[in-house]
Protein backbone atom coordinates (compact mmCIF):
# COMPACT_ATOMS: atom_id res chain seq x y z
CA UNK A 1 0.00 0.00 0.00
CA UNK A 2 1.65 3.11 -1.01
CA UNK A 3 2.00 5.54 1.72
CA UNK A 4 -0.09 7.82 1.26
CA UNK A 5 1.14 11.44 0.26
CA UNK A 6 -0.48 14.01 2.08
CA UNK A 7 0.80 17.65 1.92
CA UNK A 8 0.41 18.56 5.33
CA UNK A 9 0.19 22.25 5.55
CA UNK A 10 2.70 23.66 7.68
CA UNK A 11 0.99 25.32 10.70
CA UNK A 12 3.36 28.09 11.14
CA UNK A 13 3.08 28.75 7.56
CA UNK A 14 -0.18 30.77 7.13
CA UNK A 15 0.87 32.57 10.23
CA UNK A 16 4.22 33.50 8.57
CA UNK A 17 2.62 34.24 5.26
CA UNK A 18 0.43 36.57 7.83
CA UNK A 19 2.83 38.25 9.41
CA UNK A 20 4.93 39.04 6.00
CA UNK A 21 1.94 40.94 4.56
CA UNK A 22 1.49 42.85 7.43
CA UNK A 23 5.27 43.70 7.64
CA UNK A 24 5.14 45.15 4.39
CA UNK A 25 1.73 46.67 4.64
CA UNK A 26 3.38 48.37 7.29
CA UNK A 27 6.46 49.36 5.91
CA UNK A 28 4.63 50.78 2.89
CA UNK A 29 2.88 53.26 5.23
CA UNK A 30 5.59 53.82 6.91
CA UNK A 31 7.20 54.87 3.55
CA UNK A 32 4.36 57.01 2.76
CA UNK A 33 4.14 59.08 5.97
CA UNK A 34 8.03 59.86 5.58
CA UNK A 35 6.94 61.06 2.33
CA UNK A 36 4.14 63.60 3.77
CA UNK A 37 6.23 64.54 6.59
CA UNK A 38 9.28 65.51 4.33
CA UNK A 39 7.05 67.41 1.92
CA UNK A 40 5.34 69.29 4.90
CA UNK A 41 8.96 70.28 6.08
CA UNK A 42 10.06 71.58 2.96
CA UNK A 43 7.03 73.45 2.04
CA UNK A 44 7.24 75.09 5.58
CA UNK A 45 10.77 75.57 5.00
CA UNK A 46 9.98 77.64 1.60
CA UNK A 47 6.85 79.51 3.97
CA UNK A 48 9.47 80.16 6.57
CA UNK A 49 11.41 81.97 4.10
CA UNK A 50 8.89 83.70 2.52
CA UNK A 51 7.19 85.33 5.57
CA UNK A 52 10.67 86.13 7.03
CA UNK A 53 11.48 88.11 3.85
CA UNK A 54 7.78 90.01 2.68
CA UNK A 55 7.03 90.26 6.54
CA UNK A 56 10.40 89.70 9.63
CA UNK A 57 11.91 92.46 8.06
CA UNK A 58 8.86 94.93 7.93
CA UNK A 59 9.01 93.52 11.89
CA UNK A 60 12.44 94.51 12.68
CA UNK A 61 12.04 98.05 10.65
CA UNK A 62 9.00 98.61 13.30
CA UNK A 63 11.07 97.86 16.19
CA UNK A 64 13.56 100.10 15.23
CA UNK A 65 11.57 103.30 14.78
CA UNK A 66 9.82 102.16 17.89
CA UNK A 67 12.78 101.73 19.74
CA UNK A 68 14.44 105.18 18.44
CA UNK A 69 11.37 106.77 20.23
CA UNK A 70 12.06 105.73 23.60
CA UNK A 71 15.41 106.41 22.80
CA UNK A 72 14.30 110.31 21.97
CA UNK A 73 11.51 110.60 25.13
CA UNK A 74 14.42 110.01 27.10
CA UNK A 75 16.57 113.12 25.68
CA UNK A 76 13.06 114.19 26.20
CA UNK A 77 12.35 113.39 29.94
CA UNK A 78 15.17 111.74 31.50
CA UNK A 79 14.14 109.50 34.44
CA UNK A 80 14.05 105.83 35.05
CA UNK A 81 11.24 104.61 33.65
CA UNK A 82 11.93 106.28 30.36
CA UNK A 83 15.64 104.48 29.88
CA UNK A 84 14.05 101.45 31.08
CA UNK A 85 11.44 101.58 28.02
CA UNK A 86 14.26 102.81 26.04
CA UNK A 87 16.28 99.92 26.89
CA UNK A 88 13.52 96.88 26.43
CA UNK A 89 12.39 98.53 23.46
CA UNK A 90 16.31 98.17 21.98
CA UNK A 91 16.69 94.64 23.06
CA UNK A 92 13.23 93.94 21.56
CA UNK A 93 14.71 95.61 18.18
CA UNK A 94 17.69 93.38 18.29
CA UNK A 95 15.28 90.42 18.65
CA UNK A 96 13.74 90.89 16.11
CA UNK A 97 16.22 92.39 13.84
CA UNK A 98 18.15 88.69 14.55
CA UNK A 99 15.10 86.75 14.05
CA UNK A 100 14.07 88.42 10.07
CA UNK A 101 17.64 88.63 9.10
CA UNK A 102 19.93 86.32 11.19
CA UNK A 103 21.34 83.55 8.54
CA UNK A 104 20.41 80.69 8.63
CA UNK A 105 22.21 78.40 11.50
CA UNK A 106 26.11 78.38 10.19
CA UNK A 107 26.91 75.20 8.35
CA UNK A 108 28.57 73.95 11.34
CA UNK A 109 31.87 71.87 9.41
CA UNK A 110 31.52 68.01 9.85
CA UNK A 111 33.68 66.63 12.33
CA UNK A 112 31.95 63.89 13.52
CA UNK A 113 33.42 62.22 17.34
CA UNK A 114 35.40 59.11 17.17
CA UNK A 115 32.19 57.09 18.76
CA UNK A 116 30.28 58.61 16.77
CA UNK A 117 31.74 57.32 14.06
CA UNK A 118 32.23 53.82 15.34
CA UNK A 119 28.80 53.40 16.16
CA UNK A 120 27.75 54.86 12.15
CA UNK A 121 30.28 52.38 11.23
CA UNK A 122 28.74 49.63 13.14
CA UNK A 123 25.11 50.32 12.11
CA UNK A 124 26.20 50.76 8.63
CA UNK A 125 28.32 47.49 8.49
CA UNK A 126 24.75 45.99 9.33
CA UNK A 127 22.19 47.80 7.39
CA UNK A 128 23.62 48.22 4.11
CA UNK A 129 21.66 47.45 1.20
CA UNK A 130 24.05 45.29 -0.76
CA UNK A 131 24.08 42.58 2.52
CA UNK A 132 20.05 42.77 2.19
CA UNK A 133 18.82 39.09 1.56
CA UNK A 134 15.71 39.67 -0.38
CA UNK A 135 14.61 42.49 -2.21
CA UNK A 136 12.14 43.83 0.27
CA UNK A 137 14.75 44.16 2.75
CA UNK A 138 17.23 45.45 0.28
CA UNK A 139 14.36 47.99 0.18
CA UNK A 140 14.16 48.29 3.48
CA UNK A 141 17.64 48.84 4.25
CA UNK A 142 17.97 51.79 1.54
CA UNK A 143 15.80 53.33 3.64
CA UNK A 144 17.27 52.83 7.21
CA UNK A 145 20.52 53.17 5.76
CA UNK A 146 18.94 57.12 4.34
CA UNK A 147 18.06 57.64 7.96
CA UNK A 148 21.48 56.69 9.01
CA UNK A 149 23.75 58.85 6.64
CA UNK A 150 21.19 61.53 8.20
CA UNK A 151 22.07 61.30 11.44
CA UNK A 152 25.15 60.80 10.97
CA UNK A 153 25.67 64.11 9.16
CA UNK A 154 23.79 65.87 11.97
CA UNK A 155 25.58 64.20 14.90
CA UNK A 156 22.74 62.64 15.48
CA UNK A 157 23.95 59.63 18.07
CA UNK A 158 20.69 58.74 19.10
CA UNK A 159 19.15 57.64 16.11
CA UNK A 160 21.96 55.76 15.23
CA UNK A 161 22.23 53.90 18.35
CA UNK A 162 18.37 53.37 18.32
CA UNK A 163 18.92 52.01 14.60
CA UNK A 164 21.59 49.78 16.15
CA UNK A 165 19.09 48.69 19.12
CA UNK A 166 16.30 47.74 16.58
CA UNK A 167 18.55 45.84 14.49
CA UNK A 168 20.23 43.48 17.09
CA UNK A 169 17.02 43.12 18.58
CA UNK A 170 15.41 41.66 15.81
CA UNK A 171 18.31 39.21 15.40
CA UNK A 172 18.65 38.59 18.69
CA UNK A 173 17.12 34.97 18.15
CA UNK A 174 20.13 34.25 15.40
CA UNK A 175 20.15 33.78 12.26
CA UNK A 176 18.65 30.47 11.93
CA UNK A 177 15.53 30.18 9.20
CA UNK A 178 13.48 28.25 11.77
CA UNK A 179 10.25 29.54 11.59
CA UNK A 180 10.01 30.29 15.52
CA UNK A 181 13.05 32.33 14.93
CA UNK A 182 11.33 34.09 11.56
CA UNK A 183 8.02 34.68 13.19
CA UNK A 184 9.20 36.86 16.29
CA UNK A 185 11.72 38.49 14.32
CA UNK A 186 8.69 39.55 12.01
CA UNK A 187 6.77 40.87 14.54
CA UNK A 188 9.72 42.87 15.99
CA UNK A 189 10.41 44.51 12.93
CA UNK A 190 6.25 45.49 13.02
CA UNK A 191 6.57 46.63 15.89
CA UNK A 192 9.23 48.70 15.50
CA UNK A 193 7.70 50.40 12.25
CA UNK A 194 4.51 51.01 13.90
CA UNK A 195 6.49 52.89 16.56
CA UNK A 196 8.58 54.63 14.07
CA UNK A 197 4.98 55.78 12.20
CA UNK A 198 3.75 56.94 15.39
CA UNK A 199 6.87 58.98 16.34
CA UNK A 200 5.93 60.60 12.28
CA UNK A 201 2.63 61.48 13.65
CA UNK A 202 3.74 63.44 16.57
CA UNK A 203 6.21 65.26 14.16
CA UNK A 204 3.41 65.75 12.01
CA UNK A 205 1.55 67.38 14.79
CA UNK A 206 4.24 69.52 16.23
CA UNK A 207 4.66 70.80 13.03
CA UNK A 208 1.48 72.08 12.19
CA UNK A 209 0.93 72.94 15.95
CA UNK A 210 4.05 75.46 16.31
CA UNK A 211 3.72 78.62 15.18
CA UNK A 212 4.88 79.01 11.72
CA UNK A 213 2.75 75.78 11.33
CA UNK A 214 -0.34 77.55 12.22
CA UNK A 215 0.50 80.94 10.12
CA UNK A 216 1.37 78.45 7.15
CA UNK A 217 -2.05 76.45 8.30
CA UNK A 218 -3.93 79.93 8.14
CA UNK A 219 -1.72 81.08 4.97
CA UNK A 220 -3.33 77.95 3.22
CA UNK A 221 -6.61 78.77 4.44
CA UNK A 222 -6.70 82.39 3.12
CA UNK A 223 -5.12 81.22 -0.32
CA UNK A 224 -8.29 79.02 -0.32
CA UNK A 225 -10.73 82.50 -0.27
CA UNK A 226 -7.84 84.09 -2.47
CA UNK A 227 -6.61 86.38 -0.11
CA UNK A 228 -2.77 86.43 0.03
CA UNK A 229 -2.09 86.66 4.03
CA UNK A 230 1.47 87.69 3.51
CA UNK A 231 0.64 90.91 1.41
CA UNK A 232 -2.49 91.62 3.83
CA UNK A 233 0.31 91.44 6.75
CA UNK A 234 2.91 93.47 4.98
CA UNK A 235 0.18 96.23 3.91
CA UNK A 236 -1.19 96.54 7.15
CA UNK A 237 2.83 96.74 9.01
CA UNK A 238 3.99 99.44 6.04
CA UNK A 239 1.02 101.57 7.61
CA UNK A 240 1.87 101.02 11.10
CA UNK A 241 5.45 101.78 10.00
CA UNK A 242 4.22 104.83 8.48
CA UNK A 243 2.47 105.67 11.48
CA UNK A 244 5.47 104.91 13.83
CA UNK A 245 8.09 107.05 11.28
CA UNK A 246 5.26 109.94 11.76
CA UNK A 247 5.35 109.81 15.77
CA UNK A 248 9.50 109.49 15.86
CA UNK A 249 9.59 112.75 13.42
CA UNK A 250 7.04 114.67 16.27
CA UNK A 251 8.76 113.74 19.28
CA UNK A 252 11.96 115.18 17.00
CA UNK A 253 10.57 117.65 16.81
CA UNK A 254 9.74 118.28 20.47
CA UNK A 255 13.18 117.86 21.51
CA UNK A 256 14.58 120.46 19.20
CA UNK A 257 11.40 122.57 20.32
CA UNK A 258 12.28 122.26 24.30
CA UNK A 259 16.25 122.75 23.03
CA UNK A 260 17.57 119.47 24.53
CA UNK B 1 28.90 56.15 1.80
CA UNK B 2 29.40 59.63 4.12
CA UNK B 3 29.09 62.05 1.05
CA UNK B 4 26.57 60.21 -0.92
CA UNK B 5 24.31 63.02 -1.87
CA UNK B 6 20.78 62.79 0.52
CA UNK B 7 17.88 61.52 -1.73
CA UNK B 8 14.57 59.82 -1.23
CA UNK B 9 13.25 59.34 1.49
CA UNK B 10 14.47 61.30 4.46
CA UNK B 11 13.64 60.94 7.45
CA UNK B 12 14.35 63.87 9.88
CA UNK B 13 13.82 63.13 13.53
CA UNK B 14 15.06 66.43 15.56
CA UNK B 15 17.65 69.06 15.20
CA UNK B 16 16.00 69.72 11.55
CA UNK B 17 16.84 72.77 9.71
CA UNK B 18 13.25 74.17 11.20
CA UNK B 19 13.19 77.04 13.64
CA UNK B 20 10.54 75.86 15.65
CA UNK B 21 11.73 76.94 19.20
CA UNK B 22 14.28 79.89 18.55
CA UNK B 23 14.01 83.21 18.76
CA UNK B 24 11.98 83.22 15.03
CA UNK B 25 9.19 81.82 16.91
CA UNK B 26 7.79 85.21 18.24
CA UNK B 27 8.34 86.49 15.18
CA UNK B 28 5.76 84.21 13.63
CA UNK B 29 3.81 84.18 16.88
CA UNK B 30 3.63 88.51 16.12
CA UNK B 31 2.68 87.61 12.43
CA UNK B 32 -0.09 85.10 13.47
CA UNK B 33 -2.03 87.67 15.93
CA UNK B 34 -1.31 90.47 13.24
CA UNK B 35 -3.09 88.44 10.65
CA UNK B 36 -5.50 87.23 12.56
CA UNK B 37 -6.64 90.54 13.28
CA UNK B 38 -6.82 92.05 9.61
CA UNK B 39 -9.66 93.76 9.07
CA UNK B 40 -10.34 91.77 5.78
CA UNK B 41 -12.06 89.48 8.34
CA UNK B 42 -15.53 88.54 6.55
CA UNK B 43 -17.23 87.94 9.78
CA UNK B 44 -16.24 90.87 11.06
CA UNK B 45 -16.65 93.14 8.23
CA UNK B 46 -20.11 91.90 8.24
CA UNK B 47 -20.40 92.50 12.15
CA UNK B 48 -19.70 95.86 11.43
CA UNK B 49 -22.20 96.62 8.82
CA UNK B 50 -24.99 94.93 11.16
CA UNK B 51 -23.38 96.88 13.55
CA UNK B 52 -23.67 100.35 11.98
CA UNK B 53 -27.55 99.18 10.38
CA UNK B 54 -28.50 98.91 14.00
CA UNK B 55 -29.35 95.17 13.99
CA UNK B 56 -27.24 94.32 16.95
CA UNK B 57 -28.54 90.33 17.66
CA UNK B 58 -26.88 89.99 14.33
CA UNK B 59 -23.75 91.88 15.12
CA UNK B 60 -22.95 90.52 17.68
CA UNK B 61 -23.57 86.60 15.76
CA UNK B 62 -21.12 88.05 13.20
CA UNK B 63 -18.52 89.27 15.79
CA UNK B 64 -18.87 85.71 17.78
CA UNK B 65 -17.83 84.17 14.77
CA UNK B 66 -14.63 86.46 13.48
CA UNK B 67 -13.93 85.90 17.45
CA UNK B 68 -13.66 82.25 17.69
CA UNK B 69 -11.59 82.31 14.76
CA UNK B 70 -9.46 84.33 17.20
CA UNK B 71 -10.30 88.03 15.84
CA UNK B 72 -9.04 89.81 19.11
CA UNK B 73 -10.84 93.52 17.83
CA UNK B 74 -14.36 91.25 17.40
CA UNK B 75 -13.76 89.47 20.94
CA UNK B 76 -13.42 92.96 22.28
CA UNK B 77 -16.52 94.52 20.79
CA UNK B 78 -18.16 91.57 21.59
CA UNK B 79 -16.90 91.59 25.08
CA UNK B 80 -18.91 95.36 25.19
CA UNK B 81 -21.89 93.92 23.42
CA UNK B 82 -21.90 91.24 26.96
CA UNK B 83 -21.29 93.71 29.05
CA UNK B 84 -24.14 96.00 28.03
CA UNK B 85 -26.25 93.45 26.96
CA UNK B 86 -26.75 95.13 22.98
CA UNK B 87 -28.10 92.53 21.06
CA UNK B 88 -27.47 89.68 23.36
CA UNK B 89 -28.34 88.62 26.56
CA UNK B 90 -26.13 90.81 29.89
CA UNK B 91 -23.47 87.94 30.96
CA UNK B 92 -20.16 89.32 32.93
CA UNK B 93 -18.47 85.73 32.58
CA UNK B 94 -19.03 85.53 28.62
CA UNK B 95 -17.99 89.40 28.97
CA UNK B 96 -14.94 89.04 30.77
CA UNK B 97 -13.78 85.64 29.35
CA UNK B 98 -13.76 87.57 25.66
CA UNK B 99 -11.89 90.33 26.96
CA UNK B 100 -9.49 88.16 28.49
CA UNK B 101 -8.81 86.37 25.07
CA UNK B 102 -8.59 89.79 23.22
CA UNK B 103 -6.44 91.22 26.00
CA UNK B 104 -4.18 88.15 25.59
CA UNK B 105 -3.91 88.89 22.15
CA UNK B 106 -2.36 92.25 23.15
CA UNK B 107 -5.44 94.39 22.14
CA UNK B 108 -4.84 97.74 23.82
CA UNK B 109 -8.59 98.69 24.41
CA UNK B 110 -9.61 95.20 26.11
CA UNK B 111 -6.63 95.41 28.18
CA UNK B 112 -7.52 98.58 29.89
CA UNK B 113 -11.13 97.33 30.33
CA UNK B 114 -9.87 94.01 31.55
CA UNK B 115 -8.00 96.25 33.83
CA UNK B 116 -11.19 98.53 35.17
CA UNK B 117 -12.63 95.18 35.82
CA UNK B 118 -9.90 94.18 38.02
CA UNK B 119 -9.66 97.07 39.74
CA UNK B 120 -13.77 96.87 40.69
CA UNK B 121 -13.24 93.44 41.93
CA UNK B 122 -10.36 94.90 44.04
CA UNK B 123 -7.33 92.72 42.35
CA UNK B 124 -4.97 95.76 42.31
CA UNK B 125 -2.21 93.60 41.16
CA UNK B 126 -4.21 92.31 38.38
CA UNK B 127 -5.46 96.20 37.63
CA UNK B 128 -1.94 96.94 37.72
CA UNK B 129 -0.60 94.55 35.31
CA UNK B 130 -3.07 95.14 32.45
CA UNK B 131 -2.92 98.88 32.85
CA UNK B 132 0.54 98.72 32.28
CA UNK B 133 0.44 96.53 29.07
CA UNK B 134 -1.88 98.73 27.31
CA UNK B 135 0.21 101.76 28.55
CA UNK B 136 3.70 99.90 27.10
CA UNK B 137 0.99 99.91 23.91
CA UNK B 138 0.62 103.86 24.36
CA UNK B 139 -2.73 103.83 24.98
CA UNK B 140 -3.38 107.54 26.35
CA UNK B 141 -5.95 106.36 29.13
CA UNK B 142 -3.98 103.53 30.06
CA UNK B 143 -0.65 105.48 30.60
CA UNK B 144 -2.97 108.50 32.34
CA UNK B 145 -4.67 105.35 34.53
CA UNK B 146 -1.24 103.94 35.37
CA UNK B 147 -0.22 107.12 36.60
CA UNK B 148 -2.83 107.57 39.36
CA UNK B 149 -1.76 104.08 40.26
CA UNK B 150 1.55 104.65 41.15
CA UNK B 151 0.39 108.03 42.69
CA UNK B 152 -2.19 106.81 45.26
CA UNK B 153 0.40 103.75 45.43
CA UNK B 154 -2.70 101.58 44.34
CA UNK B 155 -1.25 97.87 45.11
CA UNK B 156 2.30 98.78 44.77
CA UNK B 157 4.48 101.53 46.51
CA UNK B 158 3.41 105.00 45.83
CA UNK B 159 5.80 106.89 43.44
CA UNK B 160 5.31 110.45 42.20
CA UNK B 161 7.81 110.04 40.04
CA UNK B 162 6.74 107.15 38.26
CA UNK B 163 3.53 109.03 38.25
CA UNK B 164 4.92 112.09 36.40
CA UNK B 165 6.54 109.49 34.12
CA UNK B 166 3.36 108.03 32.63
CA UNK B 167 1.26 111.53 33.01
CA UNK B 168 3.85 113.06 30.76
CA UNK B 169 3.42 110.11 28.00
CA UNK B 170 -0.56 110.67 27.73
CA UNK B 171 -0.29 114.15 28.14
CA UNK B 172 2.51 114.59 25.42
CA UNK B 173 -0.36 112.54 23.50
CA UNK B 174 -2.98 115.38 24.55
CA UNK B 175 -5.17 113.43 27.33
CA UNK B 176 -6.13 116.45 29.13
CA UNK B 177 -6.60 114.91 32.61
CA UNK B 178 -3.01 113.72 32.26
CA UNK B 179 -1.86 117.21 31.41
CA UNK B 180 -3.57 118.63 34.77
CA UNK B 181 -2.28 116.21 36.91
CA UNK B 182 1.28 116.43 35.38
CA UNK B 183 0.88 120.60 35.89
CA UNK B 184 0.08 120.06 39.21
CA UNK B 185 3.10 117.67 40.00
CA UNK B 186 5.04 120.25 38.98
CA UNK B 187 2.89 123.40 40.45
CA UNK B 188 3.55 121.18 43.96
CA UNK B 189 7.29 119.98 43.02
CA UNK B 190 6.46 116.27 43.83
CA UNK B 191 8.08 113.80 41.86
CA UNK B 192 10.08 116.14 39.30
CA UNK B 193 11.53 119.54 40.54
CA UNK B 194 9.30 122.50 41.23
CA UNK B 195 8.38 124.50 37.79
CA UNK B 196 5.97 127.11 37.48
CA UNK B 197 6.83 127.62 33.93
CA UNK B 198 6.17 124.06 32.98
CA UNK B 199 2.97 123.80 35.45
CA UNK B 200 1.51 126.79 33.40
CA UNK B 201 2.93 124.91 30.34
CA UNK B 202 0.82 121.82 31.00
CA UNK B 203 -2.35 123.66 32.42
CA UNK B 204 -2.68 125.82 29.99
CA UNK B 205 -2.88 122.51 27.03
CA UNK B 206 -5.83 121.27 29.38
CA UNK B 207 -7.33 124.66 30.05
CA UNK B 208 -7.39 124.83 26.21
CA UNK B 209 -9.56 121.42 25.77
CA UNK B 210 -11.94 122.94 28.52
CA UNK B 211 -10.45 121.34 31.70
CA UNK B 212 -12.58 123.42 34.38
CA UNK B 213 -9.30 123.93 36.56
CA UNK B 214 -7.04 123.51 34.70
CA UNK B 215 -8.43 126.87 33.31
CA UNK B 216 -8.73 127.91 37.16
CA UNK B 217 -5.48 127.20 37.72
CA UNK B 218 -4.31 128.90 34.76
CA UNK B 219 -6.34 132.01 35.88
CA UNK B 220 -4.41 132.04 39.11
CA UNK B 221 -0.71 131.79 37.61
CA UNK B 222 -1.85 134.55 35.46
CA UNK B 223 -3.39 136.26 38.72
CA UNK B 224 -0.28 135.69 40.74
CA UNK B 225 2.67 135.62 38.03
CA UNK B 226 4.12 132.49 38.83
CA UNK B 227 5.73 131.07 35.46
CA UNK B 228 4.07 133.63 33.17
CA UNK B 229 3.75 137.38 33.39
CA UNK B 230 0.96 138.93 35.59
CA UNK B 231 -2.22 139.49 33.18
CA UNK B 232 -5.28 140.08 34.35
CA UNK B 233 -7.37 140.32 31.60
CA UNK B 234 -5.81 136.40 31.06
CA UNK B 235 -6.94 135.74 34.76
CA UNK B 236 -10.23 136.99 34.24
CA UNK B 237 -10.32 135.46 30.64
CA UNK B 238 -9.41 131.82 32.46
CA UNK B 239 -11.42 132.07 36.02
CA UNK B 240 -14.72 132.85 33.78
CA UNK B 241 -14.12 129.96 31.20
CA UNK B 242 -13.86 127.78 34.47
CA UNK B 243 -17.27 129.11 36.40
CA UNK B 244 -18.95 129.02 32.98
CA UNK B 245 -18.49 125.05 33.69
CA UNK B 246 -19.13 125.42 37.59
CA UNK B 247 -16.27 125.33 39.06
CA UNK B 248 -16.72 125.86 42.84
CA UNK B 249 -13.48 128.13 43.70
CA UNK B 250 -13.62 129.71 40.15
CA UNK B 251 -17.52 130.77 40.97
CA UNK B 252 -16.70 132.30 44.13
CA UNK B 253 -13.89 134.24 42.85
CA UNK B 254 -15.61 135.46 39.79
CA UNK B 255 -18.25 136.96 42.09
CA UNK B 256 -15.69 138.44 44.66
CA UNK B 257 -14.58 139.69 41.39
CA UNK B 258 -17.76 141.30 40.03
CA UNK B 259 -18.50 142.75 43.24
CA UNK B 260 -15.52 144.43 43.99
CA UNK B 261 -14.45 144.95 39.95
CA UNK B 262 -18.18 145.07 37.77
Amino acid sequence: MPAEITLQPNPNAAALAEKRERLSAVRAALAEREADVAQLRSQMKVFEARYLQRVGVLYAELDEIAARITEREVELYDSDSARRRAQQARERAQQTHEAAFGSEQEPVEFDPSPSLKSLFREVARRIHPDFAGDEAERQHFTLLMTRANHAYSCGDAETLQRLLDDHLEVNAAGSDQGDGVTLLRLARQIQHAERDIAALDGEHQTLLQSEIGQLYTNAEAAAHQDRDLLAELAASLRQRIADAQHRLEFVGRQVIALGR
Amino acid sequence: MEDKAQSGLQHIPSGGALALHSVRSSIFARGRRDAANSSSNPHYQAGVAAYNAGRFAEAAGSFSQAAHQGHAESQYILSTMLDAGKGVPQDDTQAARWERTAADQGHLYAQANLSFRCHSAGDLAGAFEWCQRAADGELAWAQYNLGLMFQKGEGLAPSDAEAAHWYRLAASQGFADAQLRLADLYYLGQGVPRSYTQAAHWYRRAAEQGNARAQFQLGHLYDVGLGIEHDYTQYRYWTRKAAEQGHQDALREVNRRDYRDP
